[in-house]
């Protein structure tokens, strides 16, 4: 269970976020919704001991930071840095090979059925500047997957990726649910949020509202989060913010 | 041929140790400036190369032209303002870029302001633009033993080095090992730099780290090749410009960068030629895999009119 108890987060003057207070059980998968600015990623970082908080905690029960596996947003990425998809990818095995460690046989077995399981196994000799948007946030895919970590921390995962790709990254973060792992991951997509995710998490600095997507998602629920939405847009897929 | 090309430095000492400092130089300095344009650090680069100059100054005040007391002097004045400068854009509304180049400018400034109230214009010269005709032994073996020291923290921070320049974010989730890989890198920067001024001056030798990394990034995308590429041309550019020194009487270390230069011109006239030249052979394969299967009818129609 991650336990986050009065989180409190300031950049140099700015609130960033405000007395939180929460609990992922372990086996959750959650969705965190909010409006830009709402301080989802500062939540994802906070849980991830990047971030030092002004005032409150992060606490894990059983597992610790080393069971975590993070995707980063794909613009924090240097695209066109010299380094082929494998070689990337292989960089998810950073806590078992470190600085030193050759890659064993083993590892790399691992690698290719990360890479078949987000269908890039034809492409992993490929620069990454030749990747396409949904081809380079597949290799991000692969590279959490060969991290083998309890708890998958993913920052904005589908955006600027087409529906087929969407799909496809959707079922990979399905099977890792289903084989027990907590998936937390900060979603635009309330049509993606409302069909795949069990838990919302709804934040505007400070808590909005956390249970089940179906009670969640709620139009006051989203008014409060900046969304001036109602269900009928969210079932139309006309997800917009502030718009619809 | 002999006499133009080999005999400079075979029957001149000074000749073959200024070869041989370059080349332990380019040895330790082009992977730096690989990982420094990588990065888009490449002005940051010149604005450290600049701040090792007050540093040199003083090492010259204290014991004149000393090399170990100048080079001391530099690394020190070089860790200072790349630290500074990072506080001062942590700590203030001043952006990086500006307030590096604030530092290295005052640093520019109080270095050639001590030089020139306390030495010759020679002094001031040599600092500015080296001496590599003048190695001695002392530099050979300074230049030498940073370039080992180098070499081998590279090839311990290497591959934390590569995820911190790809993706900080991940790797910060993954390691800790990132900020002393980054802090490592940079006192790499400063100490090439200083080994680069003994032989080129502070204004060129910044020239040997950049400008290799900039032509070998038009000639291949592996960064294995890119950085042996880049020994490459530094080594040959080292061995040209020497020659152009020694039979026209050229300043040395321009006479370098400039080499450096026109294979950096020459890269992208070539990789432009080529590329368009690859591209025309590829989109012709395309139309020829592509033609009978798109349009069939027209081809028959083609062969008949024939």
């Amino acid at each position: 269970m991650i336990h986050i108890s009065q989180l409190t987060v300031y950049y140099k003057q700015l609130l960033a976020l405000d007395d939180i207070n929460v609990e992922i059980k372990e086996g959750e998968m959650v969705a965190i919704v909010g409006a830009n600015g709402a301080g989802k990623s500062t939540l994802l970082k906070s849980i991830m001991g990047q971030i030092n908080a002004q005032y409150g905690q992060v606490t894990f029960s059983r597992h610790g930071l080393k069971q975590i596996a993070y995707l980063p947003q794909s613009q924090m990425i240097e695209r066109q840095f010299p380094i082929t998809v494998k070689e990337f990818v292989a960089a998810g095995s950073w806590r078992k090979t470190g600085i030193f460690k050759r890659f064993t046989q083993d590892l790399l077995k691992q690698l290719s059925h990360c890479l078949e399981q987000v269908g890039l196994a034809q492409s992993e000799q490929k620069q990454i500047s030749e990747l396409s948007g949904g081809q380079f946030q597949r290799m991000l895919f692969a590279r959490m997957l060969m991290q083998d970590a309890e708890i998958l921390i993913l920052d904005e995962p589908f955006n600027s990726v087409d529906m087929q790709t969407t799909r496809d990254l959707m079922k990979v973060i399905n099977d890792c649910h289903q084989a027990g792992k907590t998936v937390i991951a900060v979603v635009h997509d309330l049509p993606l949020v409302k069909q795949f995710f069990p838990e919302v998490l709804m934040i505007a600095k400070s808590i909005v509202a956390k249970g089940p997507t179906h009670q969640t998602l709620s139009e006051n629920n989203l008014s409060a989060v900046g969304f001036q939405l109602t269900n009928n847009c969210i079932d139309e897929h006309l997800v917009c913010e502030g718009v619809c | 041929m002999f006499d133009y090309f080999i005999a400079p430095f075979s029957d001149y000492t000074f000749m073959s140790r200024a070869l041989w400092g370059c080349l332990v130089l380019s040895l330790s300095a082009t992977p730096i400036g690989v990982f420094l344009t990588l990065r888009k650090m490449s002005l940051s680069g010149d604005a450290m190369a600049h701040a090792i100059l007050p540093g040199a100054a003083v090492g010259f005040l204290v014991s004149g032209l000393s090399i170990f007391a100048m080079t001391i002097g530099g690394i020190v004045a070089g860790c200072i303002v790349a630290l500074l400068s990072g506080m001062v854009a942590r700590h203030s509304r001043a952006e990086e870029d500006s307030s590096l180049a604030a530092f290295y400018l005052l640093s520019l400034a109080v270095g050639v302001l001590i030089i020139s109230s306390k030495g010759s214009n020679v002094d001031l010269l040599h600092v500015l633009f080296g001496s590599t005709l003048a190695l001695n032994n002392e530099a050979l073996l300074l230049l030498s033993g940073i370039a080992s020291i180098t070499l081998l923290v590279l090839a311990i921070i290497y591959r934390a080095l590569v995820l911190e320049c790809v993706d900080p974010a991940f790797f910060k989730s993954v390691s800790r090992f990132g900020a002393v890989a980054h802090y490592l890198f940079l006192l790499l920067v400063v100490l090439n730099l200083v080994a680069g001024f003994h032989a080129l001056g502070t204004l060129m030798s910044v020239g040997l780290m950049i400008l290799p990394a900039a032509i070998s990034r038009f000639w291949s995308n592996r960064l294995g090749v890119i950085i042996s590429l880049s020994f490459v041309f530094a080594a040959i550019s080292c061995y040209l410009g020497l020659l152009l020194s020694y039979h026209y009487e050229f300043a040395t270390s321009p006479a370098i960068v400039l080499v450096l230069g026109l294979f950096y011109i020459a890269s992208i006239i070539l990789v432009k030629q080529c590329g368009s030249f690859l591209m025309k052979r590829a989109s012709l394969a395309k139309l020829s895999i592509e033609q009978p299967i798109q349009n069939p009818s027209s081809i028959h129609k083609g062969q008949s009119n024939v």
